[in-house]
């Protein structure tokens, strides 16, 4: 009686297995395949503001994206070995001299992506500061350049450290 | 401030200040012309990073004309053209102000706590 039972009341939970395994199994031939890798890379530089100059989605050929903007969106950086965090693009300051200075950042970079997804190419990233005398005349302009492939590292000369943002 | 911009081209090589760490390979190109057609053959390695590096200098040199790509080739330069009453140690002070990693708080205008400097 009591096996009896148990099988009885099994039977509802059997059933219930077997539609979710059904469900599981149908959904499977729904699921969209992996997208493609390349693409997806390059849809995340897109985001990030590059541009497509050349579309290799879908062909063997890579795609090439350039990008020429702000710093803040396409890389970060790090300061006296703490964590790389989004890198201002302007920075002022007003000296005891009286002077004004101000620096801006900006980023040239193209990426090259192949169709497994990988990067190469490169990004150099400018830092310009221009110093101004009381009167706001400009008495002063510095460029200061590094350079760093995807996956890699730049290092300016007061040893702020750069990457690209992944 | 034309007047300012050619004493910049004037000074620089008085004032002795042009750096340079760079890539010499940039100018394996005669111009960014060139190298922009390179790139469109051929879109990847070190020739067409190269001509990309070149197509990047000659920009900054339209925009300020008192860098020259020789003076940028080694990746950075400085110009500086003093007016009376401003004296050349208070403007090399200021620029190493602006680039110090880590300024005082006391001077920083416009960048935010959370953000790296460069």
């Amino acid at each position: 009686m009591a096996q009896e039972d148990t099988g009885n009341s099994s039977r509802p939970v059997k059933l219930l297995s077997g539609a979710i395994a059904a469900a599981l199994f149908g959904l499977a031939g729904c699921v969209p395949a992996p997208s493609n890798p390349e693409s997806a890379a390059v849809n995340k530089l897109a985001r990030q503001g590059f541009e497509l100059v050349s579309d290799g989605r879908t062909s063997d050929a890579p795609s090439v994206m350039r990008y020429s903007g702000s710093s803040s969106a396409v890389i970060l950086c790090s300061t006296n070995g703490g964590a790389f965090t989004t890198a201002s693009a302007v920075k002022s300051i007003k000296t005891q001299d009286g002077l004004t200075g101000k620096q801006t950042a900006q980023v040239d970079g193209r990426i090259i992506v192949d169709n497994e997804g990988g990067q190469s190419g490169l990004y150099v990233a400018t830092v310009v500061r221009e110093i101004r005398s009381s009167s706001g005349n400009l008495v002063a302009r510095q460029i200061e350049m590094i350079e760093f492939k995807p996956g890699s590292t730049g290092r300016f000369k007061n040893g702020t450290i750069c990457k690209a943002r992944t | 401030m034309n007047k300012i911009f050619s004493k910049f081209a004037a000074a620089l090589g008085a004032v002795g200040l042009l750096g340079s760490t760079g890539a010499a390979d940039a100018h394996s190109f005669s111009n960014a012309g060139e190298a922009r057609t390179y790139l469109l053959q051929h879109p990847d390695g070190p020739r067409a990073e190269a001509a990309f590096r070149l197509i990047v200098e000659e920009s900054l040199t339209q925009k300020y004309p008192e860098f020259t790509l020789r003076s940028l080739s080694d990746g950075s330069a400085t110009a500086i053209s003093p007016e009376p009453g401003t004296s050349r140690a208070a403007i090399l002070r200021a620029l190493s102000e602006l680039s110090d990693a880590t300024p005082t708080r006391r001077n920083i205008v416009g960048n935010t706590s959370n953000e790296q400097v460069y």
